[in-house]
């Protein structure tokens, strides 16, 4: 999996490519630590290019989530496809995590949602 | 088509190879019964590819000891299902006993949960020092 970061304003855009599975879950709580510490706390993860999700990578972001809404901020996930829906659908991650078809979408809410915290 | 048996070495990252490699081999053992192999996104693919990758990780991480040992999975036609064995030397575990993920909350816990929902059945057997993970996945049969 490719991790790119780029930045709109305040928010953190983390764009995955590839394999979201064990092997590299490290890489995406390691991008997501270093981003906090340098006071980015709005993130949205674009998980347009993911063509796989394990169960190892649902649990990254379960994490990284946890740790960032420790600290006020927020992750919003954009644009997964209909198989990652599925999966966010059973495990329930659809709960925990606002998730947009549209990547502006996603952008304008995780603004508001800088606003209000 | 006669039994497969793919071996690979017990670390996070060949499991993702030897899952990817083994999903391969079942889109094989798929066109011997349907004439044709399966899309990558035919919900077939999918479901083995999930399936194997979580049990393969499984393997990898509940490694005893520091030593990498192997991951063996065999997978055979059994009538219009594929059975697929996936074996370590791991301590011995009892997937029954293994509950439920705490649903978006939990941070793993997930791999069976997840494998149980993309096959048809599950079992497990402890075999000569072996951990044997067997699933049975049917092929589809009218699409």
């Amino acid at each position: 999996m490719t991790i790119e970061t780029n930045f709109y304003n305040q928010i953190a855009v983390i764009k995955l490519a590839g394999r979201f599975d064990a092997s590299v879950t490290d890489n995406f709580k390691a991008t997501v630590e270093q981003l906090l510490k340098t006071d980015r706390y709005q993130f949205v993860v674009d998980l347009r290019q993911v063509n796989y999700i394990d169960s190892s990578g649902l649990g990254s972001m379960v994490a990284a989530v946890r740790k960032v809404r420790e600290q006020d901020g927020d992750i919003i996930l954009a644009e997964p496809s209909d198989k990652l829906r599925s999966l966010f659908a059973l495990t329930r991650m659809a709960r925990l995590f606002e998730i947009y078809d549209d990547q502006d979408v996603a952008l304008n809410a995780c603004s508001k949602s800088s606003l209000t915290s | 088509m006669p039994p497969a048996l793919l071996c690979f070495p017990a670390t996070l990252e060949q499991a993702q190879v030897g899952a990817i490699s083994a999903t391969e081999l079942a889109a094989t053992f798929y066109a011997e019964i349907k004439g044709i192999r399966p899309a990558s996104d035919h919900p077939f693919m999918e479901q083995i590819e999930l399936a194997l990758g979580e049990a393969c990780t499984n393997c990898a991480r509940h490694r005893s000891g520091s030593e990498v040992g192997e991951i063996r999975v065999d997978m055979r036609l059994q009538g219009d299902s594929l059975l697929i064995n996936i074996a370590d030397r791991n301590d011995p575990f009892n997937p029954d006993s293994v509950p439920l993920p705490e649903f978006a909350v939990a941070e793993n816990g997930y791999g069976l949960f997840l494998i149980r929902n993309c096959v048809d059945e599950l079992s497990y057997q402890r075999l000569d020092d072996w951990n044997i993970l067997t699933l049975i996945k049917q092929i589809p049969t009218n699409d």
